[in-house]
């Protein structure tokens, strides 16, 4: 007993390291952002629920321990095997490299990726409960005993990443499996695996680097590093150094046209700035433009991962500050004559927050005169804007509009939109020209005002001022969309039509969301052979608001302190701890489920109420554990339902309707309803779910004991 | 109840038909196709002779089979209009230090995986709003914003040919020239139907490989051959693009096969461009193409005995042009700027070399 309660703590831990690298891996090979990371998990959480529900039919096997060690020394190869095989299917589906890839490789990727190692893990899960028959409620035990792993190997992993490079961390992931599987088992052959993946350890991260350089070929690789925030590639061709940032070239070498175009308009802003803000731009030589201006004293340049700024030469006049760009402007008392963002469009609603009206109110905050200039770059298009360039443009036009009174936009290589109190600021070319004339004679301006003409600035001002005014914020980050909109429309997706479809018909779109979760969850409870209709819909349900609450958790959590990588870690295992300790008590107690749900309801409310404040961090984790654990409650009553019913099998169909309620959910409001309606209309959605639970817990299924 | 029925299913399907259709006074009979069995019919104007059902659309998007009849969808209707230095073009050779009044409708005939104007070219008509501007209106906005030239750019100009040629006509008639920068994708007919009324070009050569042509633009190489011959023949001044893209076309025996083909069949006079690609569209992973990398192709490109040879998108190298007699400097070029030209009537200043172009 004590052996199998090992093997499933075991189990918890290998899901969560071997998702987490391979996710991982995958989005930074392909480039993927969140619609595509929502996509990954619900793929490997469907195959879970899969391998959980061909379990079933092999719980009445005689020997299965021999199943199972053999199962875990299988995941020991399998896993490296698919870290190290993503590189090249990315490759083979891609056209060519630097390409994006497209839909089918997107999804066939992932599924060839994905497959073995989430089969098998979902495959364990109900034979392990299996050998806990002994106990009053084993499938109870094991799933406690489970999302405990979980919680260990996030903190393993959250460790682990400061001292090895991730392929190293799964041949340490495989050294501790067969250790277990060994202890518990007793079988001495085993002992040489261990033995060969202790050898290979220390030559693993090499290994790995081998094989990595080789996605860059025929460029060469000078430098690869994982930091807490993500990976930072260097290559070279012919002299030119290319920087990578979790697999997407973002800066280069010998790149001056760019810096120039974007730092030069800025600059001739303001009449003599003394300090600047710098954020974003480093490695593509903005630092020496701006040292051209001989009344600058002091450059800040922000940066969250000191890999980067290492690359760039030390300079005297460079203060490097190692903190998220929100957090160091709350924090600090430093005032600034000229502030420039040039950090990747808003693909992300962690990159979001640069372009929301709660950083521009922050950025005015921190002007030190009316003389002061603040400016962000966006993407344009070179010729002509898309509607969604448009869009995007127009929507942080309008936000960043309602902080500064005078705003100019200049096209260039980007579109810069410059704001300032002062009326000295100016697009006009010649008013331009004139200052150079006055301060410098090293200007070229043919290269500088290439794109700044008068009929171009004309076209591209009235196209984006024009539009109907939208704000972009937390609850409504209308530049994300514009941007996935952006995305999808390169891969031959006009999600426009789509979105504006659903926007249009509302009810309509709300009424087939519930009905597809209705008919998923039936459908799902006759494959698995359940009778329990109303209870298998509320785990599914449950599990569906559980993740999503975890997904929305996150986001929310990033928006407000900024992304870190190992405080995701974190946030997941308090989210695990607790859904466990809720597990633990609805396992051991009579809770009312109906005052479970309505407590939860409740919650969420609260967090609609408070969704755009700026609460402590201590508060957010709060939330975090509070929502998991009052889930964590539900689930475990329902479990206990459906235990009475179908005794040692419940063990397979619950844990298939607990992945696949998770499944739908990443899908559905992952895909959907967060990109088109934004987080505060997912958690009402959440809410409405909540209380439909609330509803039908107040029948039984006939067929329940 | 019975009744109402059908009565609203022909109320709906008239609503649908009317709906789809375009405004008669957008559409313009097409050039160059022909009529093919039960309604179908090929357009003629490029490579690609797409055979089109009704209502069906062309690869480029914006020449349509209604009724059996070929229309283009883009006539009157420019996306960007804009005014550049010529030298963007780029055109060296083609009255250097001028501005050109530069537009371009929706679509193209080719899917270049890296193109760097894939906001207008992979745009549909009805995604768009457009401007509404005659080919008179055309002319009228030259003249107000004191460009000698007009170019058909941005997009391939060859997928809105008839709107092109109405407005080269017109533009011949009121004194100003045109500028067609193409990938070179069309027919024989229509090119030479075009040439008569066209002043310059520039041609894309964008590799010298069918597998290039084939992998990243989903073209070939063979049309564009022929095209560069042809527009010779007819007399056309043109010069010669190639975007150096680094993995894809930048290897030295296919820029020096390239080379030698132009020496060989158009002559060592064109001027010939090696463009910096920078990463676009759906190659946004491909690093910008190092200088060095241009400077050994331009390096290939003198060796085998071009004569006029330009880096663009770099900035202060091998933009300036230098006489091919005497070797001294004719036009420095900062940017698509003009620093100083040592020319006379088209003539070297120093040893009276005619150089090729129109100045």
């Amino acid at each position: 007993m004590k052996r199998t309660r090992t093997l499933l703590l075991l189990l918890g831990c290998v899901s969560i390291i071997g998702q987490t690298v391979l996710l991982r891996e995958l989005l930074i090979e392909v480039r993927g952002n969140e619609i595509v990371f929502a996509i990954y998990l619900s793929l490997w959480l469907l195959l879970v629920s899969i391998g959980s529900l061909i379990a079933k039919d092999f719980l009445g096997k005689q020997r299965l321990d021999r199943i199972i060690t053999a199962i875990f020394i299988m995941l020991c190869f399998i896993i490296p095997a698919q870290f190290l095989s993503i590189n090249h299917l990315v490759k083979a589906f891609a056209i060519v490299s630097g390409e994006m890839i497209n839909i089918p490789g997107l999804f066939l990727t992932a599924f060839i990726v994905l497959l073995p190692g989430s089969l098998l893990t979902g495959f364990l899960f109900p034979l392990l409960c299996k050998q806990l028959l002994s106990e009053k409620q084993p499938v109870h035990s094991g799933y406690i005993l489970e999302c405990s792993g979980i919680i260990c190997g996030g903190i393993l992993f959250a460790i682990g990443i400061h001292f090895l490079p991730h392929f190293s961390i799964l041949i340490v992931l495989n050294i501790i499996i067969l250790s277990i599987v060994f202890y518990v088992f007793r079988k001495k052959n085993i002992l040489i695996f261990v033995l060969l993946f202790c050898l290979f350890l220390p030559i693993s991260g090499k290994y790995f680097r081998g094989i990595y350089a080789k996605k860059y070929a025929p460029q060469e690789l000078l430098f690869t590093g994982d930091s807490r925030y993500g990976r930072l590639d260097i290559t070279s061709s012919h002299l030119q150094k290319n920087y990578y940032w979790n697999g997407e070239l973002f800066a280069n070498s010998q790149n001056d046209i760019y810096a120039q175009q974007l730092v030069h308009f800025v600059m001739l802003q303001h009449p003599a700035p003394q300090k600047i803000l710098l954020v974003g731009g480093l490695l593509n030589g903005f630092i020496d433009e701006i040292k051209l201006y001989p009344a600058v004293l002091q450059i800040d340049y922000l940066e969250l991962d000191k890999n980067i700024t290492l690359q760039a030469e030390s300079d005297s006049m460079v203060n490097y500050i190692y903190k998220d760009a929100i957090a160091y402007l709350r924090a600090t008392d430093e005032n600034y004559d000229l502030v420039l963002i040039d950090v990747p469009d808003p693909s992300s609603l962690n990159l979001n927050r640069f372009y929301t009206e709660d950083f521009f109110e922050l950025l005015k905050s921190r002007m030190s005169a009316d003389s002061s200039v603040a400016a962000i770059t966006l993407s344009s298009g070179t010729n002509f804007m898309t509607p969604e360039i448009e869009e995007l443009n127009a929507t942080v036009y309008h936000t960043f509009s309602r902080y500064f009174p005078n705003v100019i936009i200049v096209p260039s290589i980007k579109n810069i939109f410059i704001g300032s109190s002062s009326d000295f600021i100016s697009n006009d070319v010649k008013i331009l020209s004139s200052r150079i004339l006055e301060k410098r004679t090293w200007f070229n301006e043919t290269v500088i005002f290439e794109k700044c003409n008068e009929l171009r600035k004309k076209q591209m001002i009235s196209a984006i001022t024009k539009r109907a005014p939208q704000i972009n914020n937390l609850s409504n980050p209308a530049a994300y969309l514009a941007t996935l909109r952006m995305w999808t429309r390169k891969l031959g997706i006009r999600s426009d039509k789509y979105v504006e479809f659903i926007k249009k018909h509302f009810i309509m779109s709300f009424i087939c969301v519930f009905a597809i979760l209705m008919l998923t969850s039936l459908l799902a409870s006759t494959i698995s052979g359940s009778r329990l209709f109303r209870t298998d819909f509320n785990i599914f349900a449950v599990s569906l608001v559980n993740f999503v609450m975890q997904l929305i958790l996150i986001n929310l959590f990033q928006m407000h302190f900024g992304f870190a990588f190992w405080a995701v870690f974190i946030f997941t295992s308090v989210f695990m701890l607790g859904l466990t300790s809720g597990f633990i008590v609805g396992k051991v107690s009579n809770v009312p489920l109906k005052i479970l749900l309505m407590l939860n309801v409740l919650l969420i409310g609260l967090l609609i109420l408070v969704f755009n404040s700026k609460l402590p961090v201590i508060i957010y984790f709060g939330f975090n554990f509070l929502f998991a654990f009052l889930e964590g409650a539900v689930l475990s009553i329902l479990l206990k339902r459906k235990f009475n019913r179908e005794k040692i099998t419940s063990s397979s169909t619950f844990y298939f309707l607990d992945s696949l309620g998770a499944t739908t959910g990443g899908l559905l409001v992952g895909v959907i309803i967060i990109p088109v309606f934004g987080l505060k209309s997912s958690l009402l959605f959440l809410c409405f779910l909540l209380i439909v639970i609330f509803i039908s817990s107040f029948f039984r299924d006939r067929n329940s004991a | 109840m019975k009744k109402v029925i059908p009565i609203l299913l022909i109320v709906l399907l008239i609503t649908f038909l009317t709906g789809i259709k375009k405004k008669p006074e957008l559409l313009h009979k097409a050039m160059f196709y022909e009529k093919l069995k039960n309604n179908f019919v090929r357009c003629d104007l490029c490579p690609n002779l797409c055979v089109l059902k009704e209502n069906e659309t062309g690869t480029c998007g914006v020449r349509q089979n209604i009724g059996g009849e070929l229309y283009t969808l883009v006539y009157n209707q420019p996306v960007a209009i804009h005014v550049d230095p010529i030298e963007k073009k780029p055109l060296y050779h083609f009255y250097p230090g001028t501005n050109i009044l530069s537009l371009a409708t929706v679509g193209c005939n080719l899917r270049c995986n890296f193109c760097q104007n894939w906001t207008i070219s992979q745009t549909r008509p009805n995604e768009t709003t457009t401007y509404q501007a005659t080919p008179e209106q055309i002319i009228e906005m030259a003249k107000e914003y004191d460009c000698q030239s007009i170019a058909f750019t941005y997009t391939e100009p060859t997928v809105f040919y008839e709107y092109m040629l109405d407005i080269a006509k017109l533009a011949q008639k009121e004194g100003l020239k045109t500028v067609w920068v193409t990938c070179g994708y069309i027919n024989e007919k229509p090119l030479r139907e075009l040439a008569k009324y066209i002043d310059a070009a520039n041609i894309d050569l964008k590799g010298f490989s069918e597998e290039f042509y084939s992998t990243y633009t989903t073209g070939s190489l063979q049309p564009v051959l022929n095209t560069l011959q042809i527009a010779k023949e007819e007399g056309m001044f043109f010069e010669i693009t190639n975007l150096v893209i680094p993995q894809a076309n930048d290897e030295p025996v296919l820029i020096r096969a390239m080379c030698k083909w132009i020496k060989e069949n158009i002559g060592d006079e064109y001027p010939l461009h090696f463009s910096r690609f920078f990463p676009q569209y759906k190659l946004t992973n491909r690093p910008p193409t190092p200088v060095k990398t241009l400077e050994m192709a331009y390096n290939i490109a003198r060796d085998e005995g071009l004569k006029y040879v330009y880096i663009g998108n770099v900035g202060n190298i091998g933009e300036d042009t230098f006489c091919p007699n005497c070797g001294k400097l004719l036009i420095d070029r900062s940017g698509y700027s003009l620093e100083k030209i040592n020319m006379k009537n088209g003539k070297c200043k120093f040893c009276g070399e005619e150089i090729f172009g129109e100045f």
